[in-house]
């Protein structure tokens, strides 16, 4: 907790804000990155509800990770399947998808300013991402929602294609990673990716027969360039059915223009680098890869960051990587495996490493159970 | 009826013609049940209706928490579902025989006890281990423990009466229940019963929900059930000394389910729709004098019909639609060569199959051949019992790769001894191996269903005592039991996850469990027609997962397993108005099993008290009863986000016509 009156302080003295996907607002002010949130989606049905974990650079540590930040300050729970957060307008949304409720609060303290209840057909928060003063949210009933920030009402809903995930902007369009997850049964068979005009709020749902096997479930973009992860079959690389997740990336609204980049399972978009985890789900460790490619050219940088077996800056069960875009770190989560049995804890703590823009490991910090996704927060010195 | 088992090993105990001939004419062995309980060789803890009526139990649920060891998941109220599990076993290796007849659910291993009402049970019995009674089916000797549910017989050859029961049950949150049943000899050789009922609770209950600085009344909902059952059951006697029993079962029972409480969202749409059909013939000849002979036949069907509506899933609805078969046919000969040796075989034959659309493959079903050999030695001052079972299973499926065939035996041996002559000290000690088959799910179900699983196996050992003490003074009787017990589960079936979303099932875990399981009755004489009746029972369990030191459950206790539990009820029978005060209570339980504080189910007492009067005019009589649960209102859940119910009251009216 304390690290969190420390976040708080900082707030106090510099007056906060926060920058949105675009990095608009940028003004007189000199912008630092003051920390990190772990958003944590807890395990329901072991009574591990979904918790916040509050880093903050100043002092180099984490809140509890079996305590909730939120549930700190507000006194109440943040409540089960929190998603993903995003920054906006100097507020921080948070998509809780079992709770079906989208929370919003001060960045900093977390301090809750108002809940969104979705109602009507679009309900169930997944995803969120920014552009201007509007937060776009995946709805898994088939939905995208925009919320106005100045207000903090859901306004417009459109119609996409079933249980979307990820969504990215790309200009003025929204990236929709439609994954159908619902319908295991037909193996995922109704997936596509949908292209949201952002101005017209209507969509353009792209299917992707050139990737049969492979459905979207996560999307990421620099606010220009958008790239979907297409997950593989839930299969053993050696079956011989199996079919690699691959990332692509989506540039307009046929199917060509959705180009397949490299195999991946996981990512993230920062300025031009591409940043790729390729972890098959029945792989070793030792066949995961970790790679940085350029947005444009899709040639391979070099290395996230280096992977050396048995020492801390190990990623065991790769969750997600997000880097920073204003100090450039990098963090990436992991659930803790048990050594002897290889079992991924999934009912324990996490773990967030955190390395610098070069892949240098810099610090372990332990997170919630079920830690998910990261959303950095700006703090600004004025001038 | 009394299940078989408990009637023929009564049997066995005097072996004479005689006895033979007494049991047949439907003797009572109310009093050879008393007696089989101090010298089981394993724990057999034993309530018949008459004590739980003086025990105050109230309804299924509660009369499981009332016998030892026992850990029951309650998802609460009247449409939550209940599944037991004993002494650390999985609920997957307790077995439930009803009248006779072990019930199965090849889907997923567990039979949800909600479905089974009082009103019609002569008893109820818990049996962990293999015991003395030794002329039972195969099967009913192939798991950890047994939970046997026997119900009311029909009338005896002699009893030329109409018997007529009505009764009506109103309770809190919308409960009502008619119960009904008729019952006549109508020629010394055929008897028969017809039973009804019918459950309608709104189960909206009231409950507390905490939530930091945020406390607010809330109530369940979509929670509403209506629940039917109805059955017939015959006996035949084509000689003295042999019967055929017949019972034809049909349950119906359409449910809304509240599923757990979640935070700012009270929208529930699931439903669930389970029937049972059943008949089943249960043949016994007991007519010549070294052999016995019992067969068995049913064929069971069992419909699960679950639906949930929400716009996320295709077409705006999930639908899971479970249908499984079962054919059985059981054969057992009993063969006492002298007073002091018996011999069973037993040969079950099982076939079991199930249609849902659920699963990675098409119709899966499962041959079952069950053979049990058994050997019984007794004195005056020992019995020793040792047993062998063979079971070979063979997986198919019409479409799709099913799992794995198997074969395996499996040992147990048990004794009970009384060193003294002139007291009723009764020593046991008992050890069985057991395995359970991977449920269909487990083997089958989408993505984590595993065809490779092998059998999840225990071993149980337990030495026990029980002290018995008759009438002295103002004491009528006491009867003292304990039992220590030690168990280990290899190649426990777990889903393990390889990452966020992606589980599959593997029999990596073990588990150690050890424990202690006491229980203590009395009755206490005031007046000529006043008595004082205490029964209690409590338990002390470690459950520990043991699989793997470098995990963080290890040496933990298993998730929803609370160290201490147990139950104590006094009732005050008099010639007015009889009362009992009746409690049951569990500690502190996790939802983890490597017990993260965070995940904590606070300990909870529950006290209840219950009142019942009965008239008697020539042949009818009638009863009230009125019960009042968790008088103090205590808010607790069993299961994480289930709250239990809190205070409430139920008015019992019943007439019988004798």
């Amino acid at each position: 907790m304390k690290k969190f009156a420390t976040l708080f302080l900082l707030s106090l003295m510099a007056g906060i804000f926060t920058s949105c996907d675009d990095n608009n607002n940028k003004g007189e002010a000199v912008e630092t990155v003051s920390g990190f949130y772990t958003i944590n989606g807890g395990n329901k049905s072991s009574k591990i509800p979904a918790t916040l974990t509050a880093y903050d650079y100043a002092t180099g540590s984490a809140t509890d990770a079996e305590q909730d930040a939120f549930y700190a300050v507000n006194g109440i729970a943040l409540g089960d399947g929190a998603q993903q957060a995003v920054v906006c307008n100097n507020k921080m949304y948070i998509a809780m998808y079992t709770s079906d409720l989208i929370w919003v609060v001060e960045p900093a303290t977390l301090k809750i300013i108002k809940s969104i209840k979705p109602e009507g057909d679009a309900t169930q928060p997944r995803y969120l991402a920014a552009k201007g003063d509007k937060v776009y949210c995946s709805m898994y009933t088939g939905y995208v929602s925009e919320i106005d920030t100045k207000t903090d009402e859901i306004t417009r809903s459109v119609k996409v294609g079933p249980n979307p995930d990820g969504i990215a902007v790309s200009g003025n369009n929204l990236i929709v990673a439609n994954t159908d997850g619902m319908n295991s049964k037909n193996n995922y068979a109704n997936n596509s990716i949908s292209v949201v005009d952002l101005s017209s709020f209507t969509q353009t749902e792209v299917k992707t027969p050139q990737f049969a096997g492979n459905h979207p479930t996560d999307a990421a973009s620099n606010g220009t360039d958008a790239f979907v992860v297409m997950q593989g079959t839930y299969k053993d690389p050696s079956d011989p059915d199996y079919i690699p997740g691959i990332i692509v990336k989506v540039t307009g609204t046929g199917s060509a223009d959705i180009k397949k980049v490299c195999n991946g399972t996981n990512i993230d978009v920062c300025g031009s680098n591409l940043l790729v985890i390729d972890a098959p789900y029945y792989g070793k460790p030792a066949d995961r890869t970790y790679k940085v490619y350029d947005v444009n050219t899709f040639a391979e940088k070099g290395n996230i960051a280096k992977q050396v077996s048995g020492e801390e800056s190990e990623i065991l069960a790769p969750n997600g990587v997000f880097m920073d875009p204003v100090g450039g770190d990098i963090v990436m989560l992991s659930y803790y495996v048990d050594s002897t049995t290889g079992k991924s804890l999934t009912k324990e703590p996490c773990y967030a490493n955190i390395y610098d823009k070069s892949g240098n490991f810099k610090k372990r910090i332990k997170c919630g159970v079920g830690a998910r996704a990261v959303t950095f927060v700006h703090a600004v010195t004025e001038m | 009826m009394s299940f078989a088992g408990a009637l023929l090993s009564a049997t066995m105990a005097n072996a004479s013609n005689d006895t033979i001939a007494r049991t047949l004419q439907e003797y009572e062995v109310v009093s050879e049940r008393v007696r089989k309980e101090v010298t089981s060789t394993a724990p057999l803890f034993n309530l018949t209706d008459e004590r739980m009526k003086t025990m105050g139990v109230t309804d299924i649920s509660d009369a499981l928490h009332r016998l030892p060891g026992i850990n029951i998941r309650d998802y609460g109220g009247a449409g939550g579902m209940k599944t037991v599990s004993v002494r650390g076993f999985g609920t997957t290796h307790t077995g439930v025989i009803y009248d006779g007849i072990v019930l199965s659910d090849c889907q997923s291993g567990k039979i949800d006890l909600s479905r089974y009402s009082l009103d019609n049970v002569g008893s109820l019995s818990l049996i962990v281990g293999d015991n003395n009674d030794i002329f039972i089916p195969a099967k009913a000797s192939a798991s950890a423990a047994s939970i046997i549910i026997s119900t009311l017989s029909v009338p005896g050859p002699q009893d030329s009466l109409w018997h007529l029961t009505g009764q009506m049950r109103f309770g809190s949150f919308g409960t009502y229940n008619p119960y009904f049943k008729v019952s006549k000899t109508l020629t010394p050789k055929f008897s028969f019963s017809a039973i009804g009922e019918f459950t309608h609770g709104k189960n909206n209950y009231p409950f507390t929900l905490s939530n930091g600085i945020l406390v607010t009344r809330e109530r369940r909902n979509n929670s509403m059930m209506n629940s039917g059952h109805a059955e017939i059951n015959t006996r035949w006697r084509p000689t003295p000394a042999s019967t055929l029993d017949a019972k034809v079962y049909y349950y119906d029972n359409a449910r809304q389910l509240p599923g757990p409480v979640i935070l700012y969202n009270p929208i529930c749409n699931e439903k669930l729709r389970d029937r049972n059909a059943f008949g089943q013939l249960t043949y016994k000849n007991l007519s010549l004098r070294k052999f016995s002979f019992q067969g068995l036949a049913k064929f069971n069907w069992d419909a699960s019909h679950y639906q949930d509506k929400d716009g996320k899933y295709p077409g705006g609805v999930w639908d899971e639609s479970y249908y499984q078969r079962e054919a059985y046919v059981s054969g057992s000969a009993l063969y006492m060569p002298t007073d002091r040796l018996a011999f069973n075989y037993s040969a079950d034959y099982v076939y079991n199959n199930l249609t849902t659309n659920q699963l990675n493959i098409v119709s899966p079903w499962r041959h079952s051949v069950l053979q049990s050999l058994t050997g019984k030695f007794q004195n005056s001052w020992l019995i020793a019992t040792a047993r062998l079972l063979y079971s070979i299973f063979d997986n198919g499926a019409r479409e799709g790769v099913s799992a794995q065939d198997k074969n395996k035996l499996s040992p147990s041996v048990s004794v009970s001894v009384q060193p003294f002559r002139d007291y009723l000290l009764f020593f046991r000690a008992s050890y069985k191996n057991i395995f359970r088959m991977p449920t269909f799910n487990e083997s089958y179900y989408y993505h984590m269903g595993s065809t490779s699983l092998n059998p999840e196996n225990t071993d149980q050992y337990n030495f026990g005592v029980t002290w018995q003490r008759n009438r002295s003074g103002w004491l009528n009787s006491l009867v003292l039991t304990g039992d220590l017990y030690y168990n280990w589960v290899r190649d426990k079936i777990v889903a393990v996850p390889t990452n966020m979303f992606i589980w599959q099932m593997t029999n990596i875990d073990k588990v150690r469990a050890f424990g202690a399981d006491l229980t203590a009755s009395a009755t206490f004489k005031i007046t000529s027609r006043q008595n004082i009746v205490f029964a209690g029972n409590y338990s002390w369990q470690r459950v520990q997962p043991r699989t793997s030191p470098t995990d963080p459950e290890y040496n933990k206790q298993v998730a929803y397993t609370p160290i201490h539990s147990g139950a104590a009820s006094i009732s005050w029978e008099n010639p007015w108005v009889d009362l009992v005060v009746h409690t049951t209570g569990q500690s502190d339980r996790y939802g983890t099993s490597s017990n993260l504080p965070m995940t904590r189910i606070d300990g909870y007492m529950e006290l209840g008290v219950a009142a019942m009067h009965s008239f008697r005019l020539r042949r009818n009589t009638f009863d009230v009863r009125v019960d009042l649960t968790n008088l103090l209102d205590t808010q607790y859940e069993i299961v994480a986000d289930y709250p239990m119910p809190g205070r409430a009251w139920k008015l019992t009216l019943t007439y019988k016509f004798n």
